[in-house]
């Protein structure tokens, strides 16, 4: 379906079963998506179904109120003058809602008015009353943004398993590459209101389809113009790279195809090196993270210990060609 | 000077009576035609854009700056037996000015905007995701309204409702002009000030201090649904 929006249009053609993650850059279209097919939103051209029954295109447009769609926004909208029960029981149509707040962990909470509760909280009452509507189909804008980070994490398994419970299609616009993994096998990522990618999170890793894709993954992302495989970076050092390319490029290199030493290492011709200066050292689990100029590498617990890791000391960052990808640049 | 003593003498003169009882139900009633509906036309001024809405913006607000007294005239100019809608009214076998209904309506007239203005910006700061949230639960747009806005909107609409009621029971120069005068049926308490004045002191000082007490308390209700306001909800 297509709708125009502030600088472009919103053109999307796709088919949802399970839980779907939607990624991209703000402004990208996402929710406006899921504007478009909970109808809050009207395409200027397309089509919206669910389960074979039209929602919107030749001649049809059913209202918001009459397509069952379970939307979750992004601040939750919970109703502020009623409790959590009122606000669960809402769309249930007269139905007890009871089983469904003891579902979720809420049961305790039913009494209390929105403006009382935690972000958690507020999220669960959320989910439940867009399922007491007895959707045939869950949109989910952002559910995870109004928590706190540290929360974050569980709650979005929470999710993950909730929705997969209800067997329902969901889509979940989300902003961190770990809330999609997590939430999500597919992962779909939008951008100027295009689909630009569509597939396992795993595969966004691999083969990263656009420079904000890699970014979004937490892969490096170095700007430079190429010949063939030759890169010439900003930074002026030139790189070698697998996929040959012309003109302006990012050259994507994950972090964990990074290796420090203290000195170029010789007789290595496939690889490229660059010498920067140690900037951050983050352990992450059995991981650390070094930051760089204008790079990232992880390494090994030892091996940071080994090179005497700390901010200052000068390395040499390494990679294979073949380990980096490139991507044009606008 | 007035004693207690003489404002409650004041209240036994049927003039003053009369006044009151009538300033009450014209008010009350006023209130109740601008609130059924000047509470929808709000609701779609405050929530929804369409072309040509400053027009009927500005029209509804032109009675704010309107001089009293030309709103009278002007409610004559529709109204009356000679005016543009006489022919039609008097075929029904209605006569409106000079009667209770014509007090009604010039209250109406005249105070309807404050409430419609404060109302439709008492909407205009409902959510709009509250308002989707409830398209997307199966409510219509009747009962959205009904059930989400004006509840989350209720503290606003209950601060118009009051100022519009204290401009109601205040109106003078449209209603003096469009109603005239006659005791019981068409001087309400602010019209017997002035004519008691000259006539009969106490029983104009008498109205004149009842008109202060429910100004007071009108003022003291927006204030505290104000501040409840703020307090109900908790934070967002």
């Amino acid at each position: 379906m297509t709708r125009p929006l502030r600088g472009f249009a919103l053109d999307v053609d796709l088919e949802a079963e399970g839980t779907v993650a939607i990624v991209g850059p703000s402004g990208a279209g996402k929710s406006s998506l899921l504007r478009l097919i909970a109808g809050l939103l009207r395409p200027s051209a397309g089509l919206v179904e669910c389960g074979g029954e039209r929602w919107f295109g030749d001649g049809a447009d059913v209202p918001p109120e009459r397509r069952r769609v379970g939307f979750v926004f992004q601040h939750y909208a919970l109703f502020p003058h009623l409790s959590a029960r009122a606000n669960v029981a809402f769309g249930a149509e007269g139905r007890d809602v009871g089983p469904l707040l003891r579902r979720l962990g809420i049961d305790h909470l039913a009494a209390a008015r929105p403006g009382t509760l935690s972000g958690g909280e507020r999220q669960r009452v959320a989910v439940a009353r867009a399922l007491a509507r007895r959707p045939r189909l869950m949109l989910l804008d952002e559910p995870l943004s109004a928590l706190d980070p540290a929360t974050r994490g569980a709650v979005a398994a929470e999710l993950a398993g909730v929705l997969r419970e209800t067997g329902l299609p969901a889509l979940v616009v989300t902003h961190s590459f770990d809330e999609a993994a997590s939430l999500s096998e597919r992962v779909l990522v939008m951008e100027r209101g295009q689909i630009v990618q569509d597939g396992p999170a795993g595969e966004l890793l691999a083969r990263p389809a656009t420079a904000f894709v890699a970014e979004f993954a937490g892969m490096n992302r170095l700007t430079g113009v190429a010949s063939g495989t030759k890169v010439l970076l900003d930074s002026g050092v030139e790189v070698r790279v697998a996929d040959p390319a012309e003109g302006p490029v990012a050259v994507l290199v994950a972090p964990w195809e990074v290796s420090l030493s203290p000195a170029v290492p010789e007789g290595l011709s496939s690889l490229n090196h660059l010498e920067v200066t140690v900037r951050r050292v983050v352990p992450l689990g059995n991981r650390v993270r070094v930051a760089l100029d204008g790079l990232t590498a992880e390494v090994t617990p030892e091996s940071a210990a080994r090179l005497e890791l700390r901010p200052g000391v000068p390395v040499v960052a390494s990679w294979k060609a073949t380990a980096s990808r490139t991507v044009p640049r606008a | 000077m007035f004693s207690a003593g003489d404002i409650v003498a004041g209240l036994d003169s049927p003039v003053a009576r009369d006044a009151l009882r009538l300033s009450l139900e014209t008010s009350l009633t006023a209130l109740a035609v601008m609130v059924l509906v000047g509470t929808p036309i709000a609701y779609m001024l405050g929530t929804r854009d369409f072309p040509g809405k400053s027009v009927v913006v500005t029209a509804f607000e032109l009675p704010l700056v309107l001089p009293p007294a030309v709103a009278g005239l002007g409610l004559l100019f529709a109204f009356g037996r000679r005016g543009l809608l006489g022919g039609e009214l008097s075929a029904l076998g209605l006569e409106i000015p000079f009667t209770r209904l014509a007090v009604v309506l010039a209250m109406t007239f005249v105070a309807s905007p404050l409430y419609v203005r404060q109302a439709q910006s008492a909407f205009a700061a409902v959510d709009d995701d509250l308002l989707a949230a409830a398209r997307t639960l199966g409510a219509g747009e009747t009962r959205t309204f009904l059930r989400v806005a004006i509840p989350v909107a209720a503290q606003g609409l209950g601060a118009g409702a009051a100022l519009g009621w204290a401009r109601a029971l205040g109106e003078f120069g449209a209603t003096i002009i469009f109603a005239g005068s006659l005791q019981g049926v068409t001087q309400t308490a602010p019209i017997a000030i002035y004519i008691g004045f000259d006539s009969d002191p106490d029983a104009a000082f008498a109205v004149a201090a009842v008109l202060i007490a429910a100004s007071a308390l009108v003022l003291l209700s927006v204030k505290l649904l104000a501040r409840g306001g703020a307090r109900r909800f908790g934070p967002a």
